[in-house]
């Protein structure tokens, strides 16, 4: 009981309140331009997944973060077992798990006052929630037993999810248990959208709270009921046995100036730059869409960039202010540490090549995370918008993306070189504008842009571009001319004076 | 006393001017020695030269007994403070050091705190490096110069910008180091502090190095 007060804290209640007051709008936006039984709208608002899966979960998720930590030891000693204390923490849990399905069941009850109570299945043709409810009507005799199945269903699953995360953040430290939670939950949200994803047998959070995602294939809810069971034994194995037990990733620490520059590098700061630039992008070319295009449409526009033998100031831009971002960073980055304020650091290397080696593996990760990025922010994008995710888009996101790291690589390096020859990290960068401007030029294979897909030969655009292997070569070959010249002659004029 | 720096007939160049001309020292071990001149007159290409920073056009740098630029680009036993260090602004001191220290992983967490509070920093203070005041700047720039247990010490004006406790207490510390048996080049503008310092004290005047005479001191210091 004390445990259960205790976790019901400000934070939780806040939560809760939030809770009621987005469920009850959404309720009231589900009733517009609908006409439905009452019972039916209250099934249609708790099985409406973009609802699950981007409000209702995430806030469980945060009401589990702010109990997620085990007690201090005068709490866990009273219990006598460390066992005990986890399951009457769980129990506490569960008790909030109650709480939090009876506020948002009272939110969606209210918001359907007023509707007909017709208790039979009323289902519209062509409407969002047809599909969905010929399933639950071929399962359920009516939408009320529907409703309280998903209901209990859901239930059961936050008490199952609670227990999980109870689970990761007693055996592994909060910032761990903080970024898989984040990683489940991403795994989650976007697991709707790609449809390969759900071919595999694997079990999430929806699968575990949303009962109609288990309804999609004959075996899929027996998979996730086992894989929940056999997850449940575990952690009650692990908790009563080796509860005294820690994991932890921080083992090794990894020497030489490589992780120094990475802490430089990959800060806080420039990765949100990266996600900002990428989300502006995607959102700048959803505004331009003028309706009508599926994926694969959708990320050549995002990934056109510039053709050549032309100019066209707002493409040109577009190009540049995707290519140049991280390119940008990369270069505050290199003149920061190669002057003489960053001469405490140099002075614990041995060797000049050490600096660049170390320059040139920090950049490369920079550039994967921009990737990653690039990768992950037009995918949730999609799944936003609405449109469908299967393997031809996937596979021309993953060309696309896979260019453009080549390409950012070799201008990052271009402009190294630059650094190194002249001594003006300005001069680099803008010789580097001044090396995409030759664009304008009918250059077929000029290497500086060559991510571009306005550039690359592919059906869907009918431009008669270069094959993406040969681009690919022409980046490799450039990128190995480059860094050669670097460790050959460039290295020796690092740091700068 | 055995050699522990040696620049021989150092020459450096920018850009077709001349810095440095056939500039030659040698440093004793366990000295300190000091180094005045005037703004732009190459002490610090000299310290910089020293550190591994700068490659000489002509001559050599010895440093216990390996010249830079063969095996080595940087000697291994120095610790640095030139100029303002630019640590990584959003993390504490302490991590800073951290950082740093995982570069050549000879010292753990506890030798860091150690050195910490040798000058007078508190390794649990959780403020980011951006908000500490200039005088815990050029402190943390001394625990990293200092926290290897480096026995050589470049020190370019260390004492630049100080609060007058804060000043004390640097001087402080450089004594510490000099009794624990530290060879140091240091630069400073304030010739006191040069001659309460040091063993032996130079004067960089028209690109080469030439021994301190009453002279030159009033010349630079303007000294009656």
């Amino acid at each position: 009981m004390n445990l259960l007060r205790k976790n019901l804290n400000g934070g939780v209640r806040g939560t809760l309140v939030g809770l009621f007051v987005v469920c009850f709008i959404f309720g009231l936006s589900a009733r517009v331009g609908v006409e439905q039984p009452f019972i039916q709208h209250c099934l249609a608002v708790i099985s409406d997944h973009y609802y699950l899966l981007y409000f209702m979960l995430p806030v469980f998720l945060l009401l589990c973060f702010f109990v997620i930590e085990d007690d201090n030891e005068a709490v866990i000693l009273r219990h006598k077992t460390y066992f005990r204390y986890f399951v009457c923490k769980w129990l506490s849990l569960v008790v909030i798990s109650f709480i939090f399905m009876v506020v948002q069941l009272l939110a969606i009850v209210i918001s359907g006052i007023g509707l007909p109570m017709d208790s039979g299945w009323l289902i519209a043709s062509g409407g969002t929630t047809e599909e969905l409810f010929t399933v639950l009507s071929s399962i359920f005799a009516s939408p009320a037993l529907s409703f309280t199945a998903i209901a209990a269903y859901m239930f059961v699953g936050l008490c199952v999810t609670a227990m999980i995360l109870m689970w990761i953040g007693h055996f592994l430290s909060k910032s761990w248990a903080i970024k898989i939670m984040i990683s489940l939950y991403l795994l989650s949200a976007v697991s709707i959208k790609i449809s390969f994803l759900w071919e595999l047998p694997i079990t999430v959070f929806n699968h575990i709270i949303i009962l109609h995602h288990n309804l999609s294939s004959p075996h899929r809810l027996m998979i996730t009921v086992v894989t929940s069971i056999v997850l449940v034994c575990v952690i009650l194995w692990t908790v009563k046995k080796h509860w005294n037990r820690q994991l932890s990733f921080s083992k090794r620490q990894v020497r030489g100036i490589t992780p120094y520059y990475c802490k430089e590098l990959i800060s806080r700061k420039n990765v949100t730059i990266l996600g900002a630039i990428v989300v502006l992008m995607v959102v700048w070319k959803y505004l331009q869409n003028d309706g009508g295009i599926n994926g694969e449409e959708w990320i050549i526009r995002l990934f056109a960039g510039h053709g050549t033998g032309t100019f066209h100031i707002l493409s040109f831009t577009e190009m540049l202010l995707l290519n140049g971002a991280p390119i940008y960073l990369l270069a505050a980055f290199i003149e920061k540490v190669t002057t003489e304020h960053s001469a405490f650091i140099t002075v614990r290397l041995k060797n000049r090549k050490d600096i660049l080696v170390g320059i040139l593996i920090s950049a490369l990760l920079f550039v994967l995370v921009y990737g990653i990025f690039l990768a992950l922010i037009p995918i949730i994008g999609l799944s936003v918008i609405g449109l469908s995710i299967d393997t031809g888009t996937l596979a021309l996101l993953g060309l696309s993306v896979g260019l453009k790291l080549i390409d950012i690589a070799v201008q990052a390096l271009f402009i190294i070189v630059i650094y190194c020859l002249i001594g003006q990290i300005t001069a680099g960068f803008i010789g580097l504008v001044a090396a995409n401007i030759l664009c304008i030029a009918p250059l077929a294979y000029l290497p500086f842009g060559l991510s571009s897909l306005s550039r690359i030969n592919l059906p869907l655009i009918g431009v008669e571009g270069i094959a993406s292997l040969y681009a690919i070569l022409i980046l490799l070959a450039t990128s190995a001319l480059l860094v050669g010249w670097l460790f050959a002659s460039g290295y020796k004029r690092l740091p700068k004076n | 006393m055995s050699v522990c720096i040696e620049v021989t007939n150092v020459s450096k160049q920018f850009g077709g001017q001349p810095v440095l001309e056939n500039v030659s020292l040698t440093i004793d071990r366990g000295t300190t020695v000091g180094l005045i001149g005037a703004n732009g007159s190459g002490k610090s290409v000299l310290l910089k030269a020293i550190c591994g920073m700068v490659m000489p056009d002509s001559g050599n740098i010895v440093v216990e007994g390996v010249t830079l630029g063969d095996k080595i680009d940087f000697p291994e036993n120095m610790g640095v403070f030139i100029n303002s260090p630019g640590f990584i602004g959003i993390y504490n001191g302490f991590k800073n050091l951290k950082f740093l220290a995982n570069i050549r992983g000879v010292i753990n967490d506890s030798q860091i705190r150690e050195a910490m509070r040798k000058v007078g920093l508190d390794p649990d203070n959780k403020t980011k490096v951006d908000n500490y005041s200039l005088g815990m700047k050029q402190k943390l720039g001394l625990v990293q110069a200092i926290m290897e247990n480096q026995e050589i010490l470049v020190l370019d004006e260390p004492f630049n910008a100080l609060d007058f406790q804060t000043y004390n207490d640097v001087k402080e510390i450089v004594r510490l180091l000099q009794a624990e048996g530290k060879t140091i080049v240091l630069t400073s503008h304030n010739y006191a502090d040069i001659e309460q310092l040091c063993d032996a004290v130079y004067i960089i005047d028209n690109r080469q190095i030439v021994p301190v005479t009453e002279e030159l001191v009033s010349k630079y210091f303007n000294r009656k």
